[in-house]
């Protein structure tokens, strides 16, 4: 009897572990994708809400402007996922929306603006200074503004990188004690709607 | 369980608003004067139930409560649901407007068949019938919303087979939860106050 008791309690254990170990939380309602620009890359993370990360997750690119299909990713499993910026878009401004796309109907998009993908990719030639106007330098420290540009702006990507994540977070919507305290006092409110509408038909009934 | 905007297609879409109309209808005439504030305060629930999470193993589960919330008010689960997923689409994003009447449908209408299916037993003297009924309408409703959640992707073009065996092992968990947690709660209300399920006390013993 114990034997079996404790077979059972082990087969139980065992199934539960099972059901838990299932890569995709689908007990949410809502996935959350949010986009940021990372030198000449997009990087896009996708999370269930709550529950985690999407892992992979279909991501569609599509130029916001033309509505074209321009390329498509699948998140890992951190449900990160990163693609280079596609040619086409720098050079016609478009935005790009990204939609990911996750089981069960849940789909979601970031639009990530022609300004940002713009911003990072300013690649024009800078004038080369003559160089008898810069002072004599010896061959070591000798570093052209362009090359000192590139230095700056990749130290500056990987020093703004969790910065420009966070804010993308931080632009999603979340739900807050105002929101639940309001979406229980209107249904308090149709309740009292609900009860003066059936006294009256009461009343005249 | 809650499907996005933007991933059924449109005869979908208005197929399940349509239904959900009919539901609604039958629904509205069957709340009496005095059970107003029964489907008030279980639309309130089914509000916040989605916001509660019990994290279990990597992930987390929520409640769904549309067993309960069958069992208790039958056809009414239609307008407390319609109600309380309106609220969640505009204060949580969750879901969506136009997706309003098919993730009504999916969610209340296994509610209303398993009030159907399990309401001999629920009203049956034995205390172990009763809260196998309470299993059945718990963890068979959350079943069935997944199903219909599946179906409604499969009729708007995708997948039939993949996304509904993905939808119910990812609701194993949850549905065994609601399996025990509606079971309990139908053995303590018919102790406590059997004409919350439409018995009446003497019935109820």
């Amino acid at each position: 009897m114990a034997a079996s008791f404790r077979k059972a309690c082990f087969g139980l254990s065992f199934l539960i572990l099972w059901v838990f170990s299932f890569p995709t939380p689908a007990f949410c309602h809502r996935i959350n994708v949010f986009c940021w620009v990372e030198g000449s890359h997009v990087r896009c993370q996708a999370k269930f809400t709550p529950g985690g990360p999407v892992k992979r997750g279909k991501i569609a690119v599509y130029s916001q402007q033309t509505r074209d299909k321009l390329l498509t990713v699948e998140t890992d499993d951190k449900g990160e996922a990163s693609f280079e910026i596609p040619r086409k878009a720098i050079e016609n401004h478009w935005d790009l929306k990204v939609i990911c796309n996750a089981e069960m109907g849940h789909k979601n998009y970031w639009i990530v603006r022609a300004s940002e993908l713009l911003g990072t990719e300013s690649q024009e030639p800078l004038p080369e200074q003559s160089p008898a106007a810069s002072e004599p330098l010896t061959q070591e420290t000798r570093i052209s503004d362009r090359q000192l540009e590139e230095v700056v702006s990749r130290v500056l990507e990987r020093e703004l990188a969790p910065i420009k994540k966070d804010l993308a977070e931080l632009k999603q919507n979340r739900i807050t004690v105002q929101d639940v305290l309001g979406g229980l006092g209107y249904i308090l409110g149709l309740v009292g709607i609900a009860f003066y509408l059936s006294g009256k038909k009461e009343k005249r009934g | 369980m809650h499907i996005s905007e933007g991933v059924l297609s449109a005869p979908v879409l208005i197929g399940g608003a349509a239904v959900c109309a009919g539901g609604v209808a039958i629904g509205l005439r069957k709340i009496t004067h005095d059970e107003i504030p029964k489907v008030g305060i279980l639309t309130a629930a089914f509000f916040v139930a989605s916001l509660i999470h019990v994290p279990l193993g990597p992930s987390s589960v929520h409640l769904v409560l549309n067993g309960l919330i069958g069992l208790i008010l039958g056809w009414a689960a239609f307008p407390a649901l319609l109600v309380a997923l309106f609220f969640q689409a505009v204060f949580f994003q969750f879901g969506g407007l136009t997706v309003l009447g098919v993730n009504t449908v999916n969610m209340a209408l296994p509610g209303v068949v398993f009030y159907y299916l399990t309401w001999p037993m629920v009203r049956s003297d034995n205390h172990s019938l009763k809260a196998v009924a309470g299993v059945i309408a718990g963890a068979g409703a959350v079943a069935g919303a997944g199903v219909l959640v599946a179906l409604s992707l499969f009729l708007s073009n995708q997948a039939f087979l993949g996304p509904a065996k993905a939808v119910l092992i990812a609701h194993i968990p949850i549905m065994i939860i609601e399996g025990i947690i509606t079971a309990i709660a139908v053995s303590f209300m018919k102790k406590v106050k059997p004409e919350l399920l439409g018995i009446s006390p003497k019935e109820g013993g």
